[in-house]
């Protein structure tokens, strides 16, 4: 792990140096300071260190300094800004790091430091490390509560996929979703999924596709790949964008084994793209099932209360059997032994026409009740001159007017004869 | 107008269906159930039947204005890794 300690060489080139400056007596400060850097480049460059980070700073300029050390001594390092950039982890006080850079002398202060190139956290993935930071940070500012998380609509009209329009996922996707609700409408928001920039690009699609009013979901995520393949799914920017969405987002990122930032935060976590498609949208199938099952209970419910009403209707006729014309009663109940009949055999079938027929018989029924005198075919006669209601024929003469009155409207007729 | 939601429809279309079978309603009563059920029974179509498939991809031009276009899978197996060419 650790390089050997050279001896510093003096090679053939150097002692000419040397040598042509041991005529001038002297060093100026630079120069002995640019000879101790060329000696230390020389020497110390492409170096391995393990150490523990210490007294991290990391002013505005981007660049991050931090002093590694271990029990006996400490050594000051930087990391500059383009190699800190894409460090994934965050660098810490007390973390084990083991350093890949180049010993130089920062010659205004005459101080040796190691110039950083890489940087690894010791006895875990650099990756696996950053993951675990960035949960850490994210769980503690609550962007994987529950009670955050927005429900899935069971009937999506509209839904936006950000993903890959080349990959495996939205072939996935789709085929699920025409499989089991094909009528819907699918906006695919196209990104890059791995590499440089997929994060931010993820991270605007998701942005961009809440700025549309009529996305009901969305769904983001790509298929399965490497850890840094799937890394962009790791990264702050898309976790903050699903965090944001007022549209409900469910994450679909490689497989089960897969747990990526952006599954924890998502409204809802497809174990992968497929599954995303079964979570998106229920089976129409299952529920056209359920739907004609229910219009035949409804049907048959509604024709055995047509047999009660037919039971008592035949009741109240023989009740009425001495006053009720039987003609009439007689069509009745055959109407609507026919009209059940037909609910039977054509159940699905002109549900319309067969209430509106119900509806008639239901009438028919009411005037049966012996307080709607009027409506089932008796009418009150008056006197026209002082409508006083007449009960027998004495006092009436020929030519006499009366008036009937029926349930609606009324007659005015004049006595032709009078039988008594 | 908040949209007719299928699950509540079809919850209310269930319920309907159970006082009409289990409770002894008069038959103006039972006709106006049965009309309620068929009428939930119709929403709960429509919602089903609502939308069109429809599968598009957003597309951004060169000034970055987006448009849309039908969307045309491609056809032979590509793998993930080809996914940084678009």
């Amino acid at each position: 792990m650790f390089d050997s300690f050279p001896d510093i060489k003096t090679d053939q080139e150097e002692q000419e140096v040397f040598s042509k400056e041991k005529v001038e007596k002297f060093f100026t400060v630079s120069q002995i300071t640019r000879k101790i850097r060329s000696s230390l480049e020389y020497n110390f460059s492409n170096v391995s260190i393990l150490g523990e980070i210490s007294n991290v700073r990391k002013p505005g300029s981007g660049h991050v300094y931090l002093t590694l050390k271990d029990k006996s001594s400490q050594l000051q390092a930087v990391v500059f800004r383009n190699i800190a950039n894409k460090i994934k982890f965050e660098l810490k006080d007390g973390m084990e790091v083991i350093s890949f850079g180049s010993v130089t002398v920062y010659e205004p202060r005459g101080q040796y430091q190691l110039i950083i190139n890489k940087i690894e956290p010791k006895g875990i993935g650099a990756l696996q490390l950053a993951f675990q930071q960035l949960k850490e940070k994210l769980e503690k500012e609550g962007l994987f509560d529950q009670t955050h998380k927005k429900p899935i609509p069971f009937i999506p009209q509209k839904i936006g996929v950000v993903t890959s329009p080349t990959g495996a996922a939205i072939k996935d996707i789709l085929n699920i979703i025409d499989r089991r609700f094909a009528n819907v409408e699918i906006l695919i928001y196209p990104v890059k999924v791995q590499g440089e920039g997929a994060a931010q690009e993820i991270a605007e699609a998701i942005k961009a596709l809440n700025a549309l009013t009529d996305i009901d979901v969305i769904i983001a995520g790509r298929g399965g790949g490497s850890l840094e393949d799937l890394w962009a799914f790791n990264e702050e920017v898309v976790a903050r964008s699903i965090y944001n969405s007022k549209i409900p987002v469910i994450s679909a990122v490689g497989h089960e084994i897969d747990l990526t930032i952006a599954d924890l935060v998502a409204d809802k976590r497809a174990l992968t793209p497929s599954e995303a498609g079964e979570l998106v949208v229920p089976r129409k199938d299952l529920l056209l099932d359920m739907l004609e099952k229910l219009n035949t209970r409804l049907l048959q419910s509604l024709t055995g209360k047509l047999r009660l009403s037919k039971e008592r209707l035949v009741k109240v006729a023989n009740s009425y059997a001495m006053r009720q014309p039987f003609d009439r009663l007689h069509r009745w109940q055959q109407r609507l032994d026919e009209f059940a009949q037909r609910l039977n055999i054509n159940i699905t079938h002109a549900l319309n026409t067969e209430r509106e027929k119900l509806s008639g018989i239901a009438g028919k029924l009411e005037s049966l009740s012996p307080l709607n005198v009027l409506k089932r075919g008796y009418t009150i006669t008056t006197r026209l001159e002082d409508n006083k209601s007449l009960r027998e024929v004495k006092g009436l003469t020929k030519g006499f007017k009366i008036k009937t009155n029926f349930s609606k409207g009324s007659v005015i007729s004049t006595i032709l004869s009078i039988e008594a | 107008m908040k949209k007719p939601d299928f699950e509540t429809s079809l919850k209310e279309l269930e319920e309907v269906v159970e006082q009409l079978e289990t409770s002894d309603l008069a038959l103006d009563e039972t006709l106006a159930k049965y009309e309620k059920g068929i009428k939930i029974y119709k929403q709960c179509h429509q919602i089903l039947e609502k939308a069109e498939k429809k599968i598009n991809i957003l597309l951004k031009n060169s000034t970055g204005d987006l448009r849309t276009e039908k969307f045309k899978p491609k056809k032979s197996g590509d793998m993930e890794s080809s996914s940084n060419e678009e």
